[in-house]
């Protein structure tokens, strides 16, 4: 981005780690799992980490005004690069002049917008949720599934790259389960209307969306917490299977901790007494 | 055995499934729900917002 605008390269600099996906666990997954493959040359770990850290830029600004209505100026005119320079990088990396990875970002790209659409659409009113607003949660995280595939295809091992994304997707459905759960007071006071948030107030009309003490009882009251984890732990499971049939390793670990976790709660929820509506009315 | 495709068919009709088991159980129960106060007072303290990712 430095070489693309010289006139902008001392602001990179104010950007910190997180900016660039650097703080996060997940980030460095593609790369785990790209050595677990075989491929541990240091120069293309470097390069793909370096290509990761274009994309998550261009994304992380994409999200804050997507979130926020408002971003950082400098890096609106920055994040330009950083898309072009990551999908450029993606075809250094692979040493290929081909469309694939171009059209794989465009595919997982559709699937990101449509979640993101949904999204939006919740957060004008309280609106019952349907099976493809839940479905799609993990879909906000696709355009990270085009590395999977292109670390399939160095690795050599090109037909696992589809099973592999979608376990990555479906981890990621999981995840963004228990995140919805777990911030459902303060979603609920930023008027992000999440599924967890939704569900409560529709069960608690009366309920003020401030009253976090009141959001989180709502929650395990309107029985939507044990649907989250319930859900959460079939897509960890889900997950689990087809990074086991893909040979994807770390994938697989990663979503076998996260269904061992998320069948401990719920096993601390129903030793509670929490409501545990689907199995009771099933 | 199944080929790949069929099985990610199925999977995802399996996932479909459990999402709308969830979203009808959440419907019925909306009319008969637990009073607020008994769920408050059987709850643990709020460990602050948490990043699971």
């Amino acid at each position: 981005m430095r070489a693309a605008l010289p006139a902008l390269a001392s602001s990179l600099e104010h950007y910190d780690d997180a900016v660039f996906g650097l703080s996060s666990g997940f980030f460095y997954l593609p790369a785990a799992q790209a050595e677990a493959w075989g491929v541990t040359d240091d120069v293309f770990q470097h390069a793909l980490l370096r290509t990761l850290a274009l994309g998550h830029f261009h994304f992380a600004w994409q999200d804050q005004v997507v979130d926020e209505g408002i971003a950082d100026p400098v890096m609106c005119l920055l994040s330009d690069s950083a898309l072009l320079g990551y999908l450029d990088s993606l075809n250094t990396l692979a040493d290929t002049r081909s469309r694939r990875y171009r059209n794989l970002h465009e595919s997982y790209y559709a699937r990101y917008a449509a979640a993101v659409a949904r999204d939006l659409r919740h957060r004008a009113e309280v609106a019952p949720y349907d099976a493809d607003d839940v479905l799609g949660l993990g879909d906000k995280a696709a355009p990270g599934a085009t590395v999977i595939h292109l670390v399939a295809d160095v690795a050599g091992v090109r037909t696992r790259g589809a099973s592999a994304a979608s376990a990555l997707l479906r981890l990621c459905a999981g995840l963004q389960l228990l995140d919805d759960l777990a911030d459902a007071a303060h979603d609920a006071r930023a008027g992000n209307l999440t599924w967890p948030v939704t569900a409560a107030l529709q069960a608690y009309p009366e309920l003020a969306p401030d009253d976090g003490e009141g959001i989180r009882a709502a929650v395990q009251g309107s029985g939507v917490a044990g649907a989250c984890l319930r859900l959460a732990a079939e897509a960890f499971e889900d997950a689990h299977h087809r990074a086991a049939q893909a040979g994807a390793h770390v994938l697989e670990d990663l979503a076998g901790v996260w269904a061992r976790r998320c069948a401990q709660r719920l096993k601390a929820q129903a030793t509670r007494g929490l409501p545990n509506l689907a199995r009771e009315t099933s | 055995m199944r080929a790949p495709a069929d099985l990610e068919a199925s999977t995802i009709d399996a996932a479909r499934e459990g999402v709308e088991r969830e979203l009808l159980a959440l419907q019925t129960t909306r009319q008969d729900v637990p009073d607020l106060d008994d769920i408050r007072r059987g709850m643990p303290q709020a460990n602050g917002d948490q990043d699971t990712w």
